[in-house]
């Protein structure tokens, strides 16, 4: 395969999970609001997302924004815009109904009848375009041939699934600081709903929210998709998949940085103070780039 | 049902209708009757079903403004353009004709230039041609092929003749409206293809993609074929996508090509791959820097030699421009007689050189009567319809000739057949061309069945360019 369409597919992904990290995390600050238990104010939630000078706005103006303002580098509409873009170089390599999800998808956000609604009902808006994300991603399991292309969209997605849990983990800590651990509890929950895995962690610990216990399932539980100890665990069977000799993309470089960062998580305890906790995230993080660092070198032959 | 649509068509006066003459044409007779038996409330909801179905399968172009961009569709009109197989099989025994003496005129006037030292074509007007490549000179192609894929317009007269219009045999485009409109056809009009036996189009990817690989067999026994585009900002970008994903071959940009020691390779995940058949959607200007325009950056540094060399094959061939140069049309008909001992099968559009004193001088005296264009561009672009222009667009254009001569021609309007198009709610004539698209490999030149049916969508409008408000139809051939 082109390094270039590699690395088209291989953005793609990353943008692609980007969009859906956003948007759930987006429906969960909203019903949090709406509860009247806001974990972070609407004014932070804009900030997170590069939007400066959101003092005056509202949460609808900042909400509409965030989703279907083309001139915010970060919305929604411009991480599907750049997914299509990176598609459209690399339709050779992604069957059509995978071109044709993201296209919908890129019609579907650029619907003006769409961002009308989201003033009387955002979770239909944000449940629409959530679906239109798992309907990409069961085109791609259902229907790419797993070889090449493959392996550089779930490496994509591993890797941008990973750093996103970090970032949303760092912020949560240092949330913690600022706020002296008031309503803390709550913010844990909804940080496990964005994640899809509140239900997961009731049945497993009735009665109670346990900050600690939390950070344990989103670091360390093994068939939680959204821990990072299935996320580097994924990625390391990629890497094995990719040492087949119909894929033949094995390299040491890359063994070595997923091995390295892979024992770094299973063999390392979240420590106690949340110092160490911000720098035990901030270790894994790097490993995201190092590793992302070993695919543009080995691969797109970008060498930074 | 919906017989009031085709009682309320009415042909244009003094122009050739592809469906009626009076009456329903034979070869028409029965997609009508299975046209009769639509609902009419149907028929806008399919006609806007076409537009959506374009629309959410991407078939588009892209115009970027501001970094993003706005998708646009070429119009398609549902009703299909008829062709009876008879008279396809005369425009293919025509158009195979017409690219043999096409394609041997290339090898002779970049080899021995027997035709010019003949005084068949005048030398003047060869090494005048901008697209005339002295780079070519004496270069040896693959399997003498030149014009491996070609786009021949053709029009028809008021009395049905037709006349080949233009050759385009450089990068002709289109092809992939030909393949997405009789998909389009079978998804609005199901089950009527079948009823009336139309030929099918879909096997071009396949003829194209085993021409590639011949034309490479002499560089390896397992050829490697891509098409270089010039990238995701090219209008003509979907179509390239579209080729690349049916024929199975890579899609590269110049960027992922390099040359080194007179080979080419492409940069892949698992390192260089030798590439030895380049499908080529990128204009000769800009194919190689080190060679023609330096400040490119589509092109790949050092393509040009590598293909001098012999280690790489480029389709089409370069300065294949000279050829379909609209000053060179004019003397086709002799070209024909000269290489081939034949009389041309297909007419051409009496042609007016303004570069020639006399006959420039009896453009200018029925300047009304004439289409006046220049020799090196396309898409409609640059043209002067003189029935349709001002006096001082008129006065205006005379001088742009009087300062270039040999950069413009003139040929008499030609009317142009009318086709019936379902427009505002009515089955309304408006005026087709028809572009086949011809394959030429080492086994032979073959033709689908079938071609791009252009139509000049605005009332009137005898431009049927996209860039001009043109738009397409499926070309149906049936027995």
């Amino acid at each position: 395969m082109l390094s270039r369409v590699a690395e088209n597919l291989f953005w793609m992904s990353r943008y692609m999970e980007r969009t859906n990290i956003s948007l759930r995390v987006l429906k969960t600050l909203y019903i949090a609001h709406q509860d009247g238990l806001p974990v972070r104010s609407w004014e932070q939630t804009a900030h997170q997302f590069g939007i400066r000078e959101a003092e005056n706005m509202s949460s609808y103006t900042i909400l509409k924004t965030l989703i279907f303002d083309g001139n915010s580098n970060f919305s929604i509409l411009n991480n599907v815009f750049r997914a299509r873009e990176n598609a459209r170089s690399a339709q050779d390599h992604i069957n059509r109904e995978l071109w044709q999800s993201l296209n919908d998808y890129y019609h579907l956000v650029r619907d003006s009848q769409l961002s009308q609604q989201l003033i009387f009902d955002p979770i239909s808006v944000l449940d629409q375009l959530i679906k239109q994300t798992m309907y990409y991603y069961g085109v791609i399991d259902s229907s790419m041939n797993r070889g090449e292309a493959y392996c550089f969209l779930s490496l994509g997605k591993l890797i941008e699934r990973g750093m996103q849990i970090v970032d949303l983990l760092k912020t949560e800590l240092e949330q913690n600081i600022h706020t002296e651990g008031r309503e803390e509890d709550q913010r844990w929950r909804y940080l496990l709903i964005a994640l899809n895995g509140y239900e997961t962690y009731l049945s497993e610990n009735v009665g109670s929210l346990e900050p600690q216990s939390v950070l344990n399932q989103i670091l360390y539980k093994n068939n939680f998709p959204n821990s990072l100890f299935y996320n580097w665990d994924q990625i390391e069977s990629f890497a094995n998949f990719m040492e087949q000799d119909e894929v033949d993309l094995h390299t040491k470089g890359l063994n070595f940085e997923i091995g390295k960062s892979f024992s770094f998580i299973k063999y390392n305890q979240l420590p106690e103070h949340i110092d160490h906790k911000l720098q035990f995230l901030n270790t894994i993080q790097r490993n995201y780039y190092n590793l992302s660092k070993v695919i543009n070198r080995d691969y797109f032959g970008i060498i930074n | 049902m919906i017989d009031h649509l085709l009682d309320s068509y009415k042909p244009i006066d003094g122009v050739y209708d592809e469906m009626m003459n009076g009456v329903i044409r034979q070869h028409y007779k029965k997609f009508v009757s299975s046209f009769g038996k639509l609902d009419v409330n149907s028929m806008e909801l399919r006609n806007e079903m076409a537009k959506k179905l374009f629309m959410t399968q991407g078939i588009t172009f892209t115009v970027y403004s501001d970094g993003e961009g706005i998708e646009k569709i070429f119009p398609f009109d549902m009703i299909p353009r008829i062709i009876e197989a008879a008279e396809w099989e005369y425009i293919e025994s025509g158009i195979r004709q017409r690219l043999k003496a096409l394609n041997i005129f290339l090898k002779d006037i970049y080899h021995q230039q027997f035709i010019l030292k003949d005084g068949i074509v005048p030398s003047s007007l060869i090494f005048s041609c901008p697209n005339y490549l002295r780079e070519m000179v004496n270069v040896n192609v693959p399997f003498d092929i030149y014009t491996h894929i070609s786009g021949i317009d053709l029009i028809r007269d008021y009395d049905g003749t037709y006349y080949v219009l233009e050759d385009n045999l450089r990068t002709p485009s289109g092809v992939s409206y030909m393949l997405e409109n009789r998909k389009m056809s079978y998804r609005i009009f199901p089950n009527i293809l079948p009823e009336n036996k139309v030929r099918q189009v879909a096997h071009y990817p396949d003829i194209l993609v085993k021409n590639l690989v011949s034309l490479g067999s002499h560089l390896s026994t397992r050829p490697t074929v891509v098409l270089l585009t010039p990238g995701i900002f090219n209008s003509a970008y979907f179509e390239h996508t579209t080729l690349a994903r049916l024929m199975g071959i890579e899609l590269v940009e110049g960027r992922d090509l390099v040359v080194q020691n007179h080979i080419v390779y492409m940069r892949t995940t698992k390192g260089l791959k030798k590439v030895d058949v380049i499908y080529r959607r990128v204009d000769d200007d800009f194919i190689d820097p080190l060679v023609f325009r330096s400040d490119s950056m589509l092109g790949v540094p050092g393509l040009y030699h590598a293909y001098r060399k012999g280690t790489v094959n480029i389709v089409n061939a370069m300065g294949n421009g000279v050829a379909d140069d609209k000053a060179i049309y004019t003397y086709v008909p002799d070209m024909i007689r000269y290489y081939l001992n034949e009389e041309p099968i297909l007419k051409s559009v009496p042609t007016y050189r303004m570069e020639n004193e006399d006959q420039r001088k009896y453009t200018v005296q029925n300047i009304r009567n004439m289409v006046v264009k220049k020799t090196n561009e396309s898409g409609g672009y640059g043209m002067l319809i003189g029935d349709n222009a001002s006096d001082q667009e008129i006065a205006e254009y005379i001088c742009e000739i009087e300062k270039n001569p040999r950069q413009f021609i003139s040929q008499p309007i030609i009317k142009l057949s009318a086709a019936p198009c379902y427009i505002d709610g009515k089955l309304q004539p408006r005026r087709v061309d028809l572009r086949p698209f011809a394959l030429y490999g080492p086994d032979g030149i073959k033709i689908v069945p079938g071609g791009l049916t252009r139509v000049a969508l605005k009332d009137g409008s005898i431009v049927v360019n996209s860039s001009q408000g043109g738009g397409s139809k499926d070309t149906w051939i049936v027995d």
